[in-house]
């Protein structure tokens, strides 16, 4: 009964109270068992909360780390190494190209459907209009000059011969002829300023052989030098831009066109004085009178060719040391005069350009850049195919681009549209130019030899020197052969025997001496057929040979004597 | 009740473990916190040291990495700084010397005396100080007006190389009409003579078309000597031009041809007016206050200037005080501590004093430390740049009739003539195609804008100081010294 009389509170407090200290016992155990109440959470890790204990082991964990990763920088230090941006560059570039490509190359604008009409309405050139063809003006003041050197530029050096033509292009009569001249009709113009291009593409030569009754023979083109070959263009069918890109090719090898660059030169030999003194030469055999075949005017005086064999040593040798020791001394002038030149020419490039030295520009042979400054430009021309001894005169014009080439508006000649190049008339021939013989052969015995030889003084121009060889020869054999003559080593500067072909061409038909015996007179025979007649009277009194026998004196080349008698080669 | 009686021993025991155990928490809790909070410090280490091994390492030049900051690394960084430094110090040797180009050459090296150049032709014994030489100064008047000459007249002239010309006027034209009718056979005209209006008629819209289309086929630009800014002494036979003259006119000269080249450079290869991309060119102005975009300019507005500059010729630091809060008095831009007078006159002849120095000096002159003059005075104009120490600003307007898909390429070729060119603002404004070919002017066959440019224009005082007079140099603030020397440099007006 009395148990009914208590509340419930009371009836169950013991188990109440049981069941609070089961369960504070239970979160108990759980925050200090199950769950570490002093774990902390690792900053900026996903792994879950630290207990105390394991503090330390993730410190020394992620200082071994950091002592492995230092480790491993320093091993691929030394690997990863870039190159440092070079700014500069950039800011040269920024201020070749300031804005981007994209920006500035945007397409024109064109006017809407509706202002269609417009474009013809406002074609800047009327339709009823003409204009005019331009017409390249003729060469003038055409000037031949022959020479002959050794070029040096070669792989071996080499005797040329050439004819340097000179001629002026009026420049000023092609701009007004460009701008229609003074003769328009009152429906013509002159052309559009966008039109009036100068592009050389080729100059041309022709010439006139002098024939030996004394006309002119036919007009020959002549193949000049060039020692880099010109640019090839065929404009026919080109597209605008292909025809932009051959113009702009000319453009830029104009110097190499109207004034192309020639050989490099040797020096004259003349420059390297003294020359050594001729060789005595060997005394051909007598004659079948008992006497020396040589005339007597040209008996070398008494002691002139004592010296010896040239490069035998001796006087000989100190000849060769001097020459050679000359020559230096000449090469080392030379360059310095050249690098004086080339600091001269910096210089003043420096003062134009702002102290700032730049590429000088490809039209070398051109004075001046801009041809709209110019009143007349040289051309220049080079034939290294005339024969010496023969006589020409020549012709030059120029070839120019057309600028009514596909021209799209009307013209006075409409044919000219088609025409890609604009050829000048050809210029008031040169007077005659006679090339330089470079070989001569004089009969000097007034006898026959032994075997009916007559004896042969050749000269031949080699090396900027006369060379001189003499040789016997009889009925039926060519006039001169290969010989060894003393020359100066390009390389060395010393005397050396060297080769020289002194094949003249010619053929000795017959020989016979006169009654007297005190002259020779022979039939020679020349490549071409014809036959001439020779005395060594007339070729003893020729001024010619009295001069080159003077020169090669002076240059101290002495001939190399044959015997008679032996056959040749 | 009876219950609580009887465990009374119990629920206070317990009372007395639960009030035991609540002031324990309190130390326990606290024990722990600390515990927690060490640990927490302890492991921050954790993640230095992760973050160590982890840094981002961007270096100039080399391959971006992440790990940990070697000295080899920071040797490295140091070695690429220094190496830019360096490049720093030659780009602007550089700048500097390719900001002279085309305008003053160095004959006789850097520290020779320098000779500035009028359109690529050397003016020497001028500036900074001319000797007064009568046949000298002659010769320099007579150059700079060869500038400004026709295309017919001097070749290498402004309007020479931009193959400009103008449409015939009305006078010309009506002259030309004249004279083509006096060739025709009147006779004939007599017998028909119903028919003479009719027929002059027809032959003056025939030669009128004529004449104003073989203008625009024969030239690239329209553009006359009015478009050019001369300095007064020009105008006068017996004016002797003063050193600020001389380099009033120089500086003018300089801005003007590039932009002459810049306007050829873009009209490069067209075949007349109605190819070229700058058709037609209104005005080139040089000056400090010079304003683009005034007025309406129309096609026919060939009858004079239409911009007229205000101001001097350089931006001075206190040109915009109105807007910039400076410090009043404070003037130790000058040497010397005098006042510098203010740099607002006009070449047109505006000269506010006796010395050819316009206006008066505004009170404030800041600084080059100051913000406006070091941070850039951005009340001028959006870059900010006045003169300072080391260089000078002016401003050069333009206005054109351009196609606008070449207004870029303009710009790009302004750039391209000078380091200094900055493009400050272009105003662009519709044309009337139909309205221009009224007046003779013809566009082509694409639209065409009005566009107004201005460009400021930078010019270093290592080499500009050099050509500038005494009084210039003076109110700037500009000392020459050569390197090493202590006393200033001669100029060009000693012989070397």
């Amino acid at each position: 009964m009395k148990m009914k009389n208590i509340n419930p509170l009371e009836r169950h407090i013991e188990k109440i109270v049981a069941a609070v200290v089961v369960l504070l016992v239970a979160w108990l155990c759980y925050r200090t068992i199950l769950q570490d109440p002093n774990a902390v959470v690792l900053p900026g890790s996903m792994e879950g909360r630290v207990s105390p204990g394991r503090v330390g082991e993730k410190i020394n964990k992620a200082v071994n780390a950091l002592r492995v990763s230092v480790k491993n920088a320093e091993q691929s230090a030394n690997v990863q190494r870039g190159v440092i941006p070079d700014y500069k560059q950039m800011y040269k570039f920024l201020q070749v190209h300031p804005l981007a490509l994209s920006l500035t190359q945007l397409p024109a604008i064109a006017f809407g459907p509706i202002n269609q009409p417009l474009q013809t309405t406002i074609n800047p050139v009327a339709k009823n209009w003409v204009f005019h063809v331009p017409s390249v003006p003729r060469l003038t003041d055409l000037k031949a000059v022959q020479g002959r050197g050794v070029a040096t530029d070669t792989p071996v050096p080499e005797d040329i011969h050439w004819v340097e033509l000179k001629a002026d292009f009026s420049v000023a009569r092609w701009h007004k002829s460009l701008a229609g001249g003074s003769h328009l009709k009152a429906d013509e113009s002159g052309l559009p300023r966008s039109y009036r291009r100068t592009t050389f593409y080729r100059v041309q030569v022709r010439r006139q052989q002098r024939l030996p009754g004394g006309h002119w023979g036919p007009w020959v083109l002549v193949k000049g030098t060039y020692l880099q070959p010109l640019p090839q263009v065929n404009l026919s069918g080109a597209t605008p831009a292909q025809v932009a890109a051959a113009l702009g090719l000319l453009d830029q090898a104009q110097g190499q066109i109207i004034t192309p660059a020639f050989h490099t030169l040797e020096a004259p030999r003349h420059l390297i004085a003294p020359a050594n003194q001729p060789q005595p030469p060997v005394a051909p055999p007598q004659g079948p009178g008992g006497m020396p075949p040589f005339r007597p005017g040209f008996l070398p005086p008494p002691g002139a060719f004592n010296n010896g064999p040239a490069g035998a040593g001796g006087a000989g040798a100190a000849m060769a040391r001097m020459l050679r020791r000359q020559r230096l001394q000449q090469l080392q002038l030379q360059q310095q005069m050249q690098q004086q030149q080339m600091q001269q020419m910096q210089q003043q490039q420096m003062q134009q350009n702002n102290g700032l030295l730049q590429v000088p520009s490809q039209g070398v042979g051109v004075p001046g850049s801009n041809i709209a400054e110019l009143t007349t430009m040289p051309v220049i021309f080079y034939d290294q195919t005339a024969v010496p001894g023969e006589r020409y005169r020549y012709e030059m014009r120029v070839i120019l681009y057309n600028p009514v080439f596909e021209f799209p508006y009307h013209l006075t000649d409409p044919a000219a549209k088609s025409q890609p190049w604009l050829v000048s008339p050809w210029s008031k021939p040169t007077k005659s130019v006679k090339i330089h013989q470079s070989e001569y052969f004089f009969l000097v015995s007034s006898q026959l030899g032994s075997q009916g030889q007559a004896s042969f003084r050749i000269f031949k121009w080699v090396q900027n020197v006369w060379t001189v060889a003499d040789e016997w020869v009889a009925p039926g054999q060519a006039i001169g052969n290969i010989q060894q003559v003393p020359l100066v080593n390009n390389v060395t500067g010393a005397l050396q025997n060297q080769s020289v072909d002194f094949s003249t061409g010619c053929t000795l038909v017959d020989a016979q001496e006169n009654a007297a015996g005190s002259s020779l007179t022979i039939v020679v025979e020349h490549p071409n057929g014809r036959l001439s007649l020779r005395t060594s009277a007339w070729d003893a009194l020729n001024p010619e040979q009295r001069r080159l026998n003077a020169r090669v004196t002076q240059t101290g080349i002495a001939p190399t004597p044959v015997v008679p008698g032996v056959p040749k080669p | 009740m009876n219950f609580i009686k009887n465990n009374l021993l119990m629920i206070i025991l317990s009372l007395v473990v639960v009030v035991v155990l609540v002031l324990l928490e309190y130390p326990l809790a606290g024990w722990s916190s600390r515990l927690r909070r060490e640990m927490s410090t302890s492991l921050s280490t954790v993640g230095v040291a992760r973050s160590l091994s982890q840094q981002s390492i961007h270096i100039p030049g080399q391959p971006s990495s992440v790990g940990p900051i070697i000295p080899e690394i920071i040797n490295r960084k140091q070695q690429v700084q220094k190496l830019m430094q360096d490049q720093a110090r030659e780009i602007k040797a550089y700048a500097v010397d390719i900001n002279s180009r085309g305008r003053v050459v160095f004959p006789y090296g850097p520290k020779g005396p320098v000779i500035p150049l009028l359109a690529g032709v050397r003016e020497p014994y001028l500036l900074p100080r001319s000797n007064h030489n009568l046949v000298r100064l002659a010769n320099f008047k007579r150059d700079y007006q060869r500038l400004f000459d026709s295309a017919r007249r001097n070749p290498r002239g402004w309007l020479a190389q931009l193959h400009a010309a103008m449409p015939p006027s009305e006078g010309q034209i009506k002259r030309m009409i004249r004279r083509r009718l006096s060739q025709i056979h009147f006779g004939l005209v007599h017998r028909h003579s119903g028919k003479l209006a009719a027929e002059e008629s027809r032959i003056a819209r025939q030669l009128t078309r004529q004449a104003i289309f073989q203008a625009a086929a024969r030239c690239r630009i329209y553009a006359g000597r009015f478009c050019f800014q001369e300095r007064n002494f020009v105008q006068s036979t017996n004016a002797v031009p003063s050193s600020l003259d001389i380099y009033n006119a120089f500086v003018d000269s300089w801005l003007q041809s590039d932009v002459v080249h810049a306007i050829v450079l873009t009209n490069h290869g067209s075949r007349d007016v109605a190819e070229s991309a700058i058709k037609q060119l209104f005005y080139i102005r040089v000056g400090a206050n010079v304003k683009p975009g005034r007025g309406t300019l129309t096609a026919a507005s060939h009858l004079g200037p239409v911009m007229t500059p205000r101001g001097g010729l350089f931006l001075s630091a206190g040109a915009a005080t109105s807007v910039q809060n400076v410090q009043p008095g404070y003037n130790s831009y000058q040497p010397g501590g005098l006042m510098p007078p203010y740099n607002g006159g006009g070449p047109n002849g505006q000269m506010g004093n006796q010395n050819g120095y316009p206006g008066p000096l505004p009170s404030a002159y800041p600084a080059p430390s100051s913000p406006a003059a070091a941070g850039g005075n951005y009340g001028v104009d959006m870059t900010g740049h006045v003169g300072s120490r080391d260089y000078q600003v002016t401003h050069v307007v333009v206005g054109v009739i351009i196609a606008p898909s070449k207004i870029n390429a303009f710009i790009n070729n302004m750039y391209r003539q000078n380091n200094g060119y900055t493009l400050l603002n272009v105003q662009i404004r519709t044309v009337d195609p139909i309205d221009a070919i009224t007046h003779g002017y013809i566009y082509g066959a694409v639209p065409a804008v009005q566009a107004d440019f201005l460009f400021e224009d930078i010019m270093f005082n290592q080499w500009n100081g050099r050509v500038m007079p005494a009084a210039y140099r003076q109110r700037f603030g500009i000392v020459l010294q050569q390197a090493g020397q202590g006393h200033p440099f001669a100029g060009n007006g000693v012989a070397p």
